[in-house]
């Protein structure tokens, strides 16, 4: 079966644009091995940190992995101490990193689309917004941002995207 | 502080799960943080109209900048020529050539499932060459060949509704113009 999608638009349009502030990140690089010992070590924030934002994970080198949690900054002095614990006994390394925001933009079919990340990326690099951390997948694209940088930076967007108010 | 490390939880209710296509996963890592290598790529794909359905990027820490994507297999030809291209030949560049993205939704923002998954990825040795969450999935790469196992294992700990649409979709999107 085929099914041929067509877009004609001179401006990607988007469901919605959306914001978080006060984030922390939790970046904690891993040894491969150590894996399912993560994942006891995430079912253990469950009560105290309740719910993650963005979760990301990559290879690091061909032994270690990294993964960036972000989470409610009022959670951070609990969910530190959980992790550090927990990095103590699968020999990881944990970096915290407070005060950071989280831009998220979804639309039709992205996951079958080409260059929607090109256009976030090419803006935001024209007015020197720094990504700390991208993850796409599906429909969705989320970027993390430093303090007091996504209301300029979702700015930006709305000017690149058509979004429902203005479609 | 005490930690609990076991705790026999009952099965997860989750909406599905759906398999990706076949696909090519690169990972790049530049030694500097200031660098617009990625950039740069990602703009030559777009104007080649290669679609890019997963990728996940990371400048914050080691002073260097990790990033990772997919693309389809027949387009990964495309993307290896750019590769070449001198400005990206100091890249440190590494490529699975048959992965397969594994998508479970929704995920609530629930660390009880996220640890669920992670650990039976690491109960069975499972690779994770990558991961996101988006506004309700988490999308996992691993082997292609590795899906069905994969599934079969998480169904463990989730559980499907009674009638869930199969893993594989039927049909896929490609956009031609815009």
């Amino acid at each position: 079966m085929e099914t041929i999608a067509v877009y004609w638009e001179s401006k990607v349009k988007v469901y919605s644009i959306t914001h978080v502030t006060d984030l922390s990140l939790i970046n904690l690089a891993f040894p491969i091995k150590a894996t399912e010992e993560l994942g006891k070590a995430l079912m253990d924030l469950e009560d105290s940190v309740q719910r993650f934002e963005l979760v990301t994970q990559d290879y690091v080198n061909s032994t270690l992995c990294q993964m960036n949690l972000f989470y409610d900054q009022s959670k951070q002095e609990n969910a530190e101490k959980r992790m550090r614990k927990w990095a103590e006994k699968m020999q990881a390394t944990v970096t915290s990193v407070s005060h950071l925001e989280l831009i998220y933009l979804h639309g039709p079919h992205f996951q079958e689309r080409f260059g929607i990340v090109d256009i976030v990326f090419s803006a935001f690099k024209d007015d020197n917004i720094k990504i700390i951390t991208a993850g796409c997948a599906g429909t969705t694209i989320y970027l993390a941002v430093p303090d007091k940088t996504a209301v300029p930076a979702t700015r930006i967007l709305r000017q690149k995207f058509i979004i429902p108010a203005t479609v | 502080m005490e930690i609990v490390l076991s705790k026999e939880s009952p099965k997860i209710s989750i909406g599905g799960i759906k398999f990706s296509e076949k696909l090519t996963h690169i990972s790049l890592v530049k030694d500097t943080a200031e660098d617009s290598s990625i950039d740069d790529l990602l703009r030559l794909l777009a104007k080649r109209r290669i679609n890019i359905p997963f990728l996940c990027h990371s400048s914050t820490l080691y002073a260097s900048q990790r990033s990772c994507f997919c693309v389809s297999c027949e387009n990964f030809p495309g993307v290896l020529s750019l590769l070449n291209f001198s400005s990206f030949s100091n890249l440190n560049i590494k490529v699975v050539p048959a992965v397969g993205t594994i998508t479970l939704f929704p995920h609530k923002n629930s660390f009880q499932l996220l640890g669920q998954i992670i650990q039976t990825f690491g109960k069975f040795n499972i690779p994770i060459y990558s991961m996101s969450s988006s506004i309700s999935a988490i999308a996992l790469n691993t082997d292609f060949t590795s899906l069905d196992m994969v599934a079969e294992n998480l169904q463990g700990v989730t559980s499907l509704p009674e009638n869930h649409a199969p893993f594989r979709q039927e049909f896929c999107l490609k956009e031609l113009h815009r």
